[in-house]
């Protein structure tokens, strides 16, 4: 029998040795850099625990920390550990956050890494400049403005895949019968409602900023927006007004959506859980607005290395992981962990992802081609003074600073609410939302 | 049968229908209560026996067509679950022993001690738990990074232990108030010394109390998240809220299934804990209620 003194000295003991195994590993004498990211799929860890493993065969003297968290939490972590200094060496950053990293040097400048990868093989649309330098690697797009639609019931009711976007409401409004909802969107105060409402503006020939980054929210192409978004509602699930984007990827899954203008994200979805789903599923891109052309919100996901001032105490061996991340068959490598949601953001590794994705998705190569197709696309970044000439778009090559507030403190979103939810008139909203902006803008101008 | 005996049977009678649709009401209530609380568990744990596909399913099934463990199969092996659980569950255990020695004997002292310093500490603790935790996180960063203590478990174990030590204090100082002072001089008339009359005499009638506050302290520790999120980094050192949030902030949660048997087993620990120390608890709750200031 043992006592109450042995089991709790035999406790105490077990503890304290566990907590000693869970101290930092020491640098001993090999370097150790951290590497946190947000790109938490059970196979994308463990590509990256194998790419870690690989390197570190290669590089005995230098030992990767691999960090993970939710998007969230990634930008919280960055932001306190930006406060004391021990930010982790590589960071996984998107580009309209890193326009303040810059400002405020948490990172350092990566075009000896563009270089070394090989410049001219980015897709033009992913290399990011801020003060003509690059500071993030762009490793992966993510293009939300993909048109997934219901064969079965567009066939059923005799419709066409709509060619523009008045077509997609007309052929949303007819499908939104039986049971089924023509169209699901999201409608929250969050940033997927943002997205949605984005590509919708601009494809119909409106943006948030012109090239002197004056803010030209109120505008006609926005007023058309919100009235187009408006009705569009009335052929959505009264829930929108919580939607994120896996609601919208559930909702379509449900098999009770005739339309959602998602990311491929969704398509990965259906090869792996609905293959019948799938087999019913048309894709498309966004179809053209009034403006001519229908403009896809296109993200971009970047390696940034974070400056020696703010806690990057090991730039050179920082520089040589995310370099190592890049090259080889490691990107196709990748992309294959969520296909094709992950798009490759090198054109030499685009084609081969194809060929060896597509079997994921069904044999779905259509699929993947279409989410791959990211011309005529704007991110926040670089959306001020965006033209679109002959069916064309034509970026001014103004980065604005400004527009990240904007975004963050969910605006557009808010516009959108007050609309769809409160009743109020669109051009009324509109206006609010240039008040809104301008305000901010005056904020940050000081 | 005269007038008054049939009169009062007849009461009788009227007192017993009475008592009996109360005890109705109340069983009814109390089975709503418990269908409404319980139902989402219930789901949580019917799911977690469905394939993908059918969790997609619309209308939803209630009982699997397939029952498949293939849920919890890929958790343990698509995942570090057993990693993130075991450093839940030293951190949970770590902070609540630390809980109840470093607030046991502090509210001991505030109880017996009866001096201003004491006082002023005891409403001192009370102000500082009225402190959302998202003001403490990046000063305490702060420190424990100064202290090398940044990414280790015993950073979360100090950092939870401090944010329950205020409420362990104020709990458990009423419930030695009430202990009299004469079961104590007793024991240090006959020999013992404070420390060994306290561990004799004062603390297995303090029990049902000490358990009232390990299972706040325990309960808190376990599903923190803030704490975790900021100030363990490495995957190794990860606790379990903060393992199963990188799937839900992401776009699209990677398996409903998955993570629904990770909320299983979550679950089952805290509940087979509370079923242990269901009647200390509820005891030392009510006479905790009851106890002197």
């Amino acid at each position: 029998m043992i006592s109450r003194r042995t089991f709790l000295a035999s406790t105490a003991t077990t503890l304290l040795a566990a907590l000693l195994a869970s101290a930092p590993a020491t640098a001993q004498e090999r370097k150790t850099i951290r590497f946190l990211h947000n790109e938490t799929d059970p196979p994308s860890i463990e590509f990256f625990n194998n790419a870690i493993a690989e390197f570190e065969a290669a590089n005995p003297n230098i030992h990767v920390e691999m960090e993970t968290a939710d998007n969230d939490g990634r930008f919280q972590k960055i932001l306190a550990s930006a406060n004391t200094r021990t930010l982790p060496d590589v960071i996984k950053v998107i580009t309209l956050e890193n326009y303040e990293f810059v400002r405020r040097g948490f990172v350092s400048p990566l075009d000896d890494v563009v270089d070394s990868i090989g410049r001219d093989d980015f897709v033009p649309e992913a290399l990011t400049k801020i003060d003509g330098k690059v500071y993030a690697i762009p490793y992966t797009m993510g293009n939300n403005s993909n048109l997934y639609y219901r064969t079965d019931m567009f066939k059923a009711a005799g419709l066409e895949v709509p060619k523009t976007l008045d077509e997609m409401l007309v052929a949303a409004q007819k499908l939104n019968t039986g049971g089924n909802y023509g169209f699901i969107f999201p409608a929250s105060n969050n940033r997927a409602s943002t997205l949605f409402f984005s590509a919708l503006m601009w494809s119909n020939g409106g943006t948030y900023f012109d090239k002197d980054l004056n803010v030209t929210f109120d505008s006609e192409a926005t007023v058309k927006t919100l009235n187009y978004i408006r009705d569009l509602a009335k052929t959505a699930p009264e829930a929108i007004g919580s939607y994120s984007f896996g609601d919208i990827i559930n909702g379509y899954l449900s098999g009770k959506a005739a339309m959602v203008l998602a990311l491929p994200r969704l398509a990965s979805a259906l090869g792996a859980n609905a293959p019948q789903l799938l087999a019913d599923t048309g894709m498309a891109s966004i179809p053209p607005g009034a403006s001519g052309a229908g403009i896809k919100m296109v993200s971009t996901d970047g390696y940034a290395v974070a400056s020696e001032k703010f806690g990057g105490k090991n730039q050179a061996e920082a520089k040589k992981f995310v370099e190592f991340l890049m090259t080889g068959d490691r990107p196709a490598k990748f992309a294959l962990t969520a296909f094709p949601h992950l798009i490759p953001t090198l054109r030499s590794v685009q084609e081969s992802s194809i060929e060896q994705g597509a079997k994921l998705i069904g044999g779905r190569e259509d699929m993947a081609r279409t989410a791959f197709n990211v011309s005529n696309s704007l991110d926040f970044s670089n959306e001020a003074g965006a033209r679109i000439v002959d069916g064309k778009l034509e970026v001014s090559g103004t980065v604005n600073p400004y527009i990240g507030a904007i975004i963050a403190r969910q605006v557009p979103a808010q516009v959108v609410q007050r609309v769809v939810f409160e009743g109020e008139d669109p051009a009324e909203a509109a206006k609010w939302g240039q008040e809104e902006m301008i305000r901010i803008v005056n904020e940050l101008k000081g | 049968m005269s007038f008054a005996a049939s009169t009062g049977a007849e009461q009788r009678s009227m007192i017993d229908v009475h008592h009996l649709a109360g005890r109705i009401m109340v069983y009814l209530l109390a089975f709503t209560a418990a269908s409404v609380m319980g139902f989402p568990l219930v789901w949580m744990l019917i799911c977690s026996f469905k394939p993908p596909a059918e969790l997609i399913m619309s209308p939803p099934t209630f009982l699997p067509h397939e029952w498949t463990l293939a849920n919890y199969r890929d958790l343990f092996v698509q995942t570090r679950f057993m990693s993130y659980f075991a450093n839940s569950l030293i951190v949970a255990s770590g902070s609540t022993a630390f809980s109840l020695v470093i607030g046991g004997l502090g509210a001991y002292s505030v109880s017996r001690f009866n001096i201003r310093a004491t006082r002023l500490f005891s409403r001192f603790s009370l102000i500082a738990y009225m402190l959302p935790e998202v003001l403490l996180v990046i000063p305490l960063y702060f420190f424990l990074v100064k202290a090398g203590l940044a990414d280790t478990l015993l950073a979360l174990i100090i950092a939870n232990t401090a944010f329950t030590l205020p409420l362990t204090i104020w709990f458990m100082r009423a419930y030695f108030a009430a202990i009299p002072v004469t079961l104590e001089e007793s024991a240090m008339i006959d020999g013992c010394t404070r420390l060994q009359a306290l561990w004799k005499v004062v603390v297995p009638l303090a029990v049902p109390g000490l358990i009232s506050v390990g299972v706040f302290a325990f309960n808190s520790a376990w599903n923190d998240f803030l704490f975790a999120l900021v100030f363990t980094s490495s995957e190794r050192n990860k606790t379990l809220p903060l393992g199963l949030s990188t799937w839900i902030g992401q776009d699209y949660i990677y398996s409903w299934g998955m993570l629904l048997a990770a909320a299983v087993l979550i679950t089952l620990p805290v509940l087979a804990f509370y079923l242990l120390v269901q009647r200390k608890l509820i005891a030392g709750l009510a006479e905790g209620g009851v106890k002197g200031g």
